[in-house]
């Protein structure tokens, strides 16, 4: 069913940052996956540089994202009923209130906003630290292997949020 | 203590003479010994050397160093040394080196020779060298041995060889500690050769005697080891080759003293080995820093490392895959900066060697850059410079043209791909000779053939003093094609190479061009020295060192070289690399906006740890809430 709401413009704003995250994030993930676990070799050529283009794009509009969506991503009762009937069990307290119907509670996809914000962390940093003279060459190859296995990881928690959503747009 | 011998006859290469192998002292053996001098008929022995023979019944012989030094250093395994080894044909040639450079300004000649088979470069023999002329023009820098110790095969130069002598390996020209070894003074080794007298040569370089005349003055019939013969040319209008010791230089018992150094210092070296880099203002060698492992207190040979095979480590990377000796994985860079992966015991940092950080450097340099890309010659300006070697330009040697624009015109730094791949600092030369294309493949025309052609053609040009090409034309190559096509000596037809085109005559006589013909390519040889230290290596300010839009390392114009005046145009660098210049330009211009990247990228990761950090301490604040039991 349509919605048929008036989006405000910050809800304009959220989706068009999020479709340029995930543009920039296909783009990221063809041109630094395919030379290394395709052809073998590191990225190099025209690929780096778009690479290099996109990526500050990337960080940035991950960034506005992570603002935007924060509050959504916010871990509610109605995530982890279990947890809290652990909490109250060990506190002995009651609930204190009556019982509330459960949210769809989206748990997935908050678990995977909040991991690819955390992993954002050292992808983006593995690789501009790399930049400065900080690092010999031994220091070079352990942020650029950081940089390889979390964009690993990262990808495929990506994969699995938009997997999630979409599941739960159609819912 | 006179240095006690086996039995001469090194070609037993089983059995080891005395000095072949070191007994671990480190301490140098003295060598007060006799001279021995070639005997004139290979089949007698040696004879020994004394200065109080009677003129009448004798001559007096120059030492020989193959039958001296071969007492006791098997001399049949030294000649299959690295430089000496040039003519033989099973040795293997390994990377490609600096080629012997013939250069005539009248002939437009600047064609690279070389026994080794070195793509690019042409045998002498193809140039109508032989075996005695080419060490005659070259044998100024080069030890002995090789082609001037061959057996002439050439009928009309037999009795010359006989006259001459053979050029012996001489190993005083690395080994003598001696002050008075001299290869370039006005009687030493270098004019020696140039006037034929081979077998003098050693001797009077060594600082023991002096050698006056020459065998190339005296006729074929000359016999030098004939008294009367000798005595007779004496008398005449030019002086044959004789040699005179010096005072007290043998002792009572006729022995000499001979201050041998194993560790060849490393002027001996630079006699042959030596490099001028002319910049603006930069012409003379006081003015450029020597190599900084000199500086550090390294010689030559701390590196270059033989045994008694003078298997002579070339120390560049992978050559451990072609030589025998031992030594040759680490005296690379990295094999002594960083020692060998596949070692288990800590090798890196030999004889001083720092280890590099290489802070801020991708890795990706490793694999596309040799060491000396960054760390070797001169530090790259908008255009190479002008360079000058002692193989090719006689230095050191008496009456050298000193001008900038001598020939031949070799220039350093020039970045290109070596066959592994990576990107090298290469000295280029552009060869420029007249030759015959037969199947695709370009020839060289003999030398005496083309002088006595192109000196016809181009009598009446005007040629600068410098020593510098005259300004040839289209015509003029026309001309000489024209006047070599009418010999009718030639079979195939006759091209004329130079800066990087061939030129030669249609069917109707024009003179066409073709461009990028692979017989016009440029030689190219890596150099390794001088090396700079690391406070000047390439990248050490900022990456764009290389990777600017204006950087000489990508966008350095190298001149062809070339005597027609008209061709005298600019490669750019990258040419040379097999890089896509666009791609080139592109990658050194993303590099402007690399500091804003980095800005971006590190505040968004703030931005994006300080999302992470409010929101942890705000769960933590509700779980602290929860269990404090105020539910909300």
């Amino acid at each position: 069913m349509i919605s048929t709401r008036k989006r405000s413009l910050v809800d304009i704003l959220r989706i068009l940052v999020y479709l340029a995250v995930l543009l920039c994030f296909v783009v990221l993930a063809v041109t630094g996956f395919y030379p290394v676990l395709v052809l073998g070799e590191h990225i190099s050529g025209y690929l780096v540089m778009v690479h290099a283009t996109f990526a500050p794009v990337f960080a940035v509009c991950l960034a506005v994202l992570a603002v935007m969506w924060a509050s959504h991503g916010r871990f509610t009762r109605g995530d982890w009923p279990w947890f809290e009937r652990i909490v109250q069990r060990v506190t002995l307290a009651g609930s204190g209130h009556e019982k509330r119907p459960r949210k769809s509670s989206c748990l997935g996809q908050k678990i995977t906003f909040w991991l690819i914000v955390f992993l954002a962390l050292p992808l983006g940093l593995s690789i501009v630290l790399s930049m400065f003279p900080l690092f010999g060459t031994h220091g070079q190859e352990l942020l650029l292997g950081t940089h390889r296995y979390t964009a690993y990881i990262f990808a495929l928690i990506v994969i699995v949020h938009t997997f999630l959503l979409m599941r739960t747009g159609k819912k | 203590m006179p240095v006690l011998c086996l039995a001469a006859g090194a070609a037993d290469t089983e059995r080891k003479l005395l000095g072949d192998e070191s007994d671990g002292s480190r301490a140098h053996p003295l060598h007060r010994i006799e001279l021995l001098a070639a005997p004139s008929d290979e089949g007698k022995d040696p004879q020994a050397v004394d200065p109080n023979i009677d003129p009448e019944a004798e001559v007096l012989l120059p030492f020989s160093t193959r039958h001296t030094c071969g007492k006791c250093h098997s001399y049949e395994i030294i000649k299959k040394g690295w430089h000496f080894n040039s003519v033989d044909p099973n040795g293997d040639p390994g990377r490609p080196g600096q080629p012997w450079l013939y250069v005539d300004a009248r002939t437009g000649t600047q064609i690279p020779l070389s026994y080794r088979r070195w793509p690019g470069t042409f045998r002498p023999g193809q140039f109508g060298l032989t075996d005695r002329e080419f060490t005659k023009i070259f044998g100024r820098q080069m030890p002995g041995g090789g082609p001037g110790e061959r057996q002439t095969q050439d009928p009309d130069e037999i009795m010359r060889q006989y006259i001459s002598g053979k050029l012996d390996i001489n190993c005083l020209s690395c080994h003598n500690g001696d002050p008075r070894q001299d290869q370039g003074g006005p009687a030493g080794y270098a004019v020696q050769i140039s006037r034929g007298n081979f077998r003098w040569a050693a001797a009077s370089s060594s600082g023991l005697a002096l050698v006056k005349g020459s065998a190339d003055d005296m006729d074929e019939a000359y016999d030098p080891f004939d008294p009367f013969a000798v005595e007779t040319a004496a008398g005449g209008r030019k002086t044959p080759p004789t040699i005179t010791y010096h005072k007290n230089v043998f002792d009572h018992e006729n022995y000499v003293f001979l201050d041998i150094l194993r560790e060849v210092p490393s002027h001996r070296c630079y006699f042959c080995h030596s490099n001028l880099y002319i910049g603006a203002e930069t012409t003379e060698k006081w003015a450029c820093d020597e190599d900084i492992h000199l500086k550090a207190g390294l010689t030559c040979v701390d590196c270059h490392r033989n045994g008694i095979d003078h298997n002579i480590t070339r120390g560049y990377a992978g050559e451990q895959e072609t030589s025998a000796n031992e030594s040759s994985a680490t005296s690379s860079c990295e094999g002594c900066h960083l020692g060998e992966d596949s070692s288990s015991d800590p090798v890196a940092g030999r004889l001083g060697a720092p280890v590099p950080e290489h802070r801020g450097l991708p890795p990706v340099h490793f694999e596309r850059l040799t060491c000396t890309a960054c760390h070797s010659g001169p530090w790259p300006a908008a255009e190479p410079y002008a360079t000058k070697t002692s193989m090719a330009h006689r230095l050191g040697t008496p009456n050298v043209n000193k001008s900038r624009e001598m020939l031949p015109h070799i220039a350093a730094p020039v970045f290109a791909k070596q066959a592994d791949g990576k990107i090298a600092p290469h000295k280029l030369v552009w060869p420029s000779f007249w030759g015959v294309l037969r199947d695709g493949q370009v020839e060289p025309i003999a030398l005496e053939t083309v002088t006595k052609v192109i000196s016809d053609v181009l009598a009446k040009e005007k040629f600068p003093f410098s020593g510098d090409w005259p300004d040839l034309t289209a015509d003029h190559i026309g001309k000489g094609l024209t006047s070599f096509a009418s010999s009718g000596s030639l079979e195939g037809g006759a091209v004329y190479v130079t800066g990087g085109k061939l030129y030669s005559l249609d069917d109707s006589g024009r003179l066409r061009e073709e461009k990028d013909h692979p017989a016009a390519q440029p030689y190219l040889w890596p150099l390794g020295h001088d090396v700079r230290p690391a406070a000047q290596a390439l990248g050490v300010r900022y990456c764009t060192d290389c990777h600017g839009t204006d950087a000489p390392f990508f966008f350095g114009e190298v001149t062809i070289d070339t005597p027609v005046a008209a061709d005298r145009q600019a490669k750019k660098m990258v040419e040379f690399q097999d890089i896509d210049p666009f791609y080139a330009w592109a990658f050194a211009f993303s590099f402007v906006f690399r500091p804003w990247m980095k800005i971006i990228v590190l505040g968004s990761s703030a931005v994006l740890a300080l999302v992470l950090l409010f929101s942890v301490l705000k769960a933590l604040g509700c779980v602290v809430k929860v269990l404090a039991g105020e539910n909300d």
